[in-house]
């Protein structure tokens, strides 16, 4: 590549400043947003953790299964895990490390504003794993293992500069959890990217030692504790497979030591595996990660064949300056080289471009999937993505090229040059036309259809009745500060008497002793006593107050009375899921009688209408028991336009006990909001993809047949000037046209249909007969562009005298 | 006795740019009856494609009437001009103007196709035979434009022009593109045509083309400069 060629290309590019613009802002945009999805890509996919030894780190899964070998729930039971991470710690030559931690939020109760933050309890081992960079102090050491019970903190770069304005003697500073006073022994950097294995996004404020968590479940070996997450460090050259073996035995076996009371579950297998962290991320992201990766190629491809059409145009603006060139004793090769070289000046510009708005791209990343998809704070531009979107972009630089140079014809461009140039204008050819068009028309099908499902599959999903009511409903939730706790039973009272008070606040309407409607957190084994037949549905503890407060319906029987809750009467609801697995109709179900995990059987006295949660495909069997009509945790309905402040509730609970500490008190419509917002995000994200599709499309399919029309004038003109009419024209360009429109949605249909038949497990809940309105109404829209785009750049010759279609010049 | 067939009156055409205003015909009146062979000839840039252009209802001009056959065509519809250039008006021009990617035939049978009397295929076949037997290519029906020679496609341009059994044939430079064996073929096919009451008007800078023609035209900065045979309209 000489200088020389390089300073032509720069002057024949410098004139056209249009031409550049379009280039460079279409291929711009789409090269970069398909940067920042490779980014992602690269940032999930290849790019190590940033710990030391990672590839040997894995997540410690526990697994639960039933006598038909079928998964109940891969969560930790408490104790279970206490003994397992002993068990690890035991032989270091298979697992040479592991960090034990359970996840929740805490009040600072020494911080008059009583801040709730996310906490995490764990052992040492956690920060030896993972090596945090501090800004200050140090993370545990060996004193804060598990059973030393010494107090300390970590706290993050960011509690540090919210809530003690980034005070340099942090490290003089305590905080005080549930009663104890733990010193702050470090503060985190804020390079430090933690492994989100709990929750997406989720990142902690406050890490105290294992020995000071409060979980519910500490002495429970039939309820699983979803807190809890455990992760190791394999020994080098452990056999994952022998390791998995080795440790579901023991796991197996101490949990049958611990259960063998229980007939219900001594059928049931315990297993442990392990899976390398970053399979973990990957996992269920990968749909997500591709989803964007094919919307990203996509939209490159509908701007690749746009370009395509504006190269080609440029070609044929070029073809006297070529013909000369030819004619002073150029060759082919010379030419094309001329041609790459501005098509390579111009990738190049597209590249910095898309190079320039990755920081924004990955900022759109960050606000939109940090809740979403791992790692998304680590996007930052690599090597590797740069060299790979700079080969793309030279590979389609020659793409352009070569389909370019195949509309020139030396002998007519020579011959041209001789002749007046009057009516010498040349077709591209009509292949090249036509496939452009088609290709334009398949991108833009697939890419609006499958974004239309994933619109169509959320707004169902988001419109599905609830089958309650949040509507002025408010969860909270409060603790006792104090870990000298006496029993609940001393504080049972305190907590009904609570409820009273709280129902004194004029803006509180009834309080249910419940927990959020929005959460499944058990299954259990329940034994129909008539049948012996088994079922697995999800258990809730409600009072008498919960189906009035939350308005979910009774269809059959009663609900429970307060004497059934006072007195603990054996009786049970069932929703709708559950009445149909036991009997044909609702009922027969009333008097039937339960048995959960083997206890004196429930008696079924009504049949309440399905939850819908969101996010959930399915309704699951549900059954609900009487609580103790006390709790930590309460629903308040509030009075019609009514709202509650966090300072007046806290109020209340000191009122109460002083040692009683809000920990949650949010709308129900919020948490509703958040467990939604990933739907719309991905929404939204479907919704701009099918805007830029249609934009795109709508530009390209316009100047494929703008281009091909202006070069068609001579014969318009021609046609028209022996007598043909506006609509003898105008449908000569349609039929032109709806070969390749045809072929379009016949290959984009066949595109469909390969990817459905090819995908059917993953797709199969999106796919119905319903969507074939919406699959028509695609082909419908994309089709009214194409004939849009056929008809708009006709308008000029068709509605101004035939002289100006005939004219050489416009 | 004479009948008009195409007549103007005070044509002109103003061509405005914003920096430029350029009077391209100036008053232009003259009648062209049935059966005359006339030419319009004059130096380049005088306006002789422009008047052509309006002759043939393929542009509009500024001021003036225009009829044709009697009737006031001045200000018809684009729709209307395109009936009328159907029906009434052959063409041929300078480049030939045929669509590559139809026959010979096709390109013939054209003017038919927009016809709104819509023969049929028979009549159509018959008609478009007829025209390539009179420019004498009938043995080149399915042939493609791109393999014949330049003065075959302008005779295919003359039998398309034909086809319609218009009034008249606006002919524009119709050698320009030949070499003189080749012109002299075409302008003998003109001549014939015209011998056997075919109207004809046709633009050339030739001279010698131009003597050819019973009626001379001679136009100079949009003026008619020379018409001594040329009955000027009232």
């Amino acid at each position: 590549m000489s200088l020389y060629l390089i300073k032509q290309a720069y002057l024949s590019l410098k004139n056209k400043p249009v031409f550049i613009l379009g280039v460079v802002s279409t291929m711009g945009i789409t090269l970069g947003a398909l940067l920042c999805v490779l980014t992602l890509a690269y940032v999930m996919l290849l790019k190590p953790l940033p710990y030391p030894e990672q590839e040997r780190l894995v997540k410690v899964i526990y697994s639960q299964y039933d006598d038909q070998l079928m998964a109940t729930n891969n969560t930790f039971i408490h104790p279970a895990a206490i003994e397992l991470y002993n068990e690890f710690n035991k032989n270091k030559s298979i697992i040479s490390h592991t960090a034990i931690s359970f996840y929740t939020e805490e009040i600072i109760t020494s911080d008059q504003r009583q801040p709730k933050v996310n906490t995490l309890y764990t052992t040492p081992e956690w920060f030896n794993l993972l090596t945090p960079p501090m800004a200050k102090g140090r993370y545990f050491s060996q004193e804060h293992s598990l059973n030393h019970y010494t107090p300390g903190a970590v706290i993050s770069f960011l509690m540090w500069k919210n809530l003690f304005n980034g005070q340099d003697n942090i490290l003089n500073e305590s905080v005080i959890i549930n009663g104890v006073s733990h010193p702050i022994i470090g503060v985190t950097a804020p390079s430090f990217f933690e492994p989100q294995l709990f929750q997406e996004g989720r990142a902690n404020q406050l890490w105290l030692p294992w020995d000071y968590n409060n979980s519910e479940y500490q002495q429970y070996w039939l309820l699983p504790d979803k807190n809890i997450v455990m992760f190791a460090k394999l020994a080098p050259k452990t056999n994952i497979k022998q390791a998995e073996q080795l440790y579901s035995n023991i796991a197996n076996d101490y949990y049958h030591s611990q259960v063998s009371g229980q007939s219900d579950v001594k059928h049931w297998t315990i297993k442990t595996t392990f899976t390398p962290l970053k399979d973990v991320f990957i996992k269920d992201n990968y749909y997500v990660l591709m989803l964007l990766l094919a919307g990203a190629i996509g939209l490159v491809l509908i701007a690749a064949s746009n370009i395509t059409n504006l190269f080609i145009g440029r070609t044929a603006s070029l073809h006297r300056s070529i013909a000369i060139s030819m004619a002073m004793g150029a060759n082919k090769r010379q030419i094309n080289e001329a041609l790459f070289i501005e098509a390579v000046l111009l990738l190049l510009l597209s590249t910095i471009a898309a190079l320039s708005l990755s920081e924004l791209g990955f900022e759109v990343l960050r606000l939109a999937f940090t809740d979403q998809l791992p790692r998304v704070q680590e996007l930052s531009l690599h090597a590797l993505v740069i060299i790979i979107i700079t080969l793309i972009a030279l590979c389609l630089a020659y793409f352009f090229v070569k389909l370019s140079i195949k509309t020139i014809n030396a002998t007519s461009l020579l011959q041209a040059l001789t002749s007046s140039g009057k009516g010498n204008a040349k077709q591209i050819p009509r292949a090249i036309s036509f496939w452009l068009m088609c290709s334009q028309i398949i991108f833009s099908v697939v890419l609006v259809f499958s974004s239309g499902v994933l619109i169509k599959d959320i707004v169902q999903q988001l419109s599905k009745p609830l089958g309650f009511s949040a509507k002025n409903i408010v969860e909270m939730e409060f603790s006792v500060a104090t870990l000298e706790q006496l029993g609940w039973e001393e504080y049972a009272d305190k907590a009904k008497e609570l409820a009273q008070q709280l129902r004194l606040l004029p803006e509180i309407a009834e309080v249910s002793f419940a927990r959020t409607p929005l959460n499944d957190n058990f299954k259990f084994s329940v034994t129909d006593i008539k049948t012996s037949k088994k079922y697995y549905p999800f258990h809730r503890n409600v009072d008498q107050h919960y189906l009035e407060v939350v308005e979910q319906r009774i269809l059959i029987g009663t609900g429970f009375s307060e004497q059934d809750v006072s007195d603990q009467t054996p009786v049970a609801l069932i929703n709708e899921a559950f009445s149909q697995q036991l009997a044909l109709n609702h009922l027969d179900v009333i008097g039937h009688k339960l048995s959960v995990d083997g206890s004196l059987p429930f008696t079924v006295i009504g049949v309440i209408s399905n939850l819908q949660l969101p996010t959930k495909r399915e309704v699951p069997a549900r059954f609900y028991l009487t609580n103790y009509g006390t709790a930590t945790y309460l629903l308040l309905k509030l009075k019609e336009n009514m709202t509650l402040n966090r300072a007046q509730i806290i109020e209340t609970l000191n009122d109460i006990d002083s040692q009683f500490a809000l920990t949650k008190l949010d709308k129900l419509s919020d948490s509703i909001n958040v467990v939604n917002m990933k739907y719309v995000v991905v929404m939204t994200t479907a919704l701009i993809l099918v805007i830029l599709t249609l934009v795109l499309s709508a530009i390209g399919l316009y100047g494929i047949s703008s281009y091909s029309t202006r070069i068609r004038r001579f014969e318009i003109g021609t046609r028209i000037a022996i007598g043909a009419k506006g609509k003898d024209i105008t449908n000569m360009i349609f039929k032109d046209n709806i070969a390749a429109l045809s072929m379009g949605l016949i290959i984009s249909t066949v595109i469909l249909l390969v990817l459905y038949f090819s995908f059917s497990d993953n797709l199969t809940a999106y796919i119905s007969i319903e969507l074939l309105p919406l699959f028509l109404m695609t082909l419908a829209v994309i089709s009214l562009f194409s004939m849009l785009a056929c008809y708009l750049p006709l308008r000029q010759y068709i509605n101004q005298p035939v002289i100006h279609a005939l004219k050489g010049n416009e | 006795m004479t009948t008009a067939l195409l007549t103007m009156k005070k044509i002109s055409k103003v061509f405005e740019t914003e920096e430029l205003e350029t009077h391209a015909l100036k008053d232009i009146s003259f009648t062209i009856n049935k059966g005359d062979y006339v030419s319009i000839s004059g130096p380049s840039g005088c306006g002789k494609s422009t008047l052509l252009s309006i002759m043939g209802l393929l542009d509009v001009s500024t001021t003036g009437e225009y009829f044709i056959e009697g009737v006031n065509v001045t200000d018809l519809t684009l729709d209307q001009a395109a009936e009328v250039r159907n029906a009434k008006i052959g063409f041929i021009f300078q480049s030939f103007n045929l669509i590559d990617e139809l026959s010979v035939f096709d390109n013939v049978a054209l003017p038919l196709r927009y016809s709104s009397e819509k023969p049929n295929s028979k009549k159509i076949k018959q008609r478009v035979t007829q025209c390539l037997e009179q420019v004498g290519l009938s043995h080149r029906i399915a042939h493609k434009p791109n393999q014949l020679s330049g003065g075959q496609q302008q005779r295919v341009a003359i039998a398309r022009a034909l086809v319609a059994e218009p009034a008249i044939l606006l002919v524009d430079e119709p050698t320009g593109n030949l070499d003189s064996k080749s012109g002299d073929l075409v302008m003998d096919v003109l001549e014939k045509l015209n011998e056997s009451g075919t109207t004809i008007c046709m633009v050339t800078h030739d001279p010698r083309y131009a003597d050819m023609a019973k009626t001379k035209i001679q136009l100079l900065d949009g003026t008619i400069l020379q018409a001594p045979l040329v009955k000027i309209a009232s």
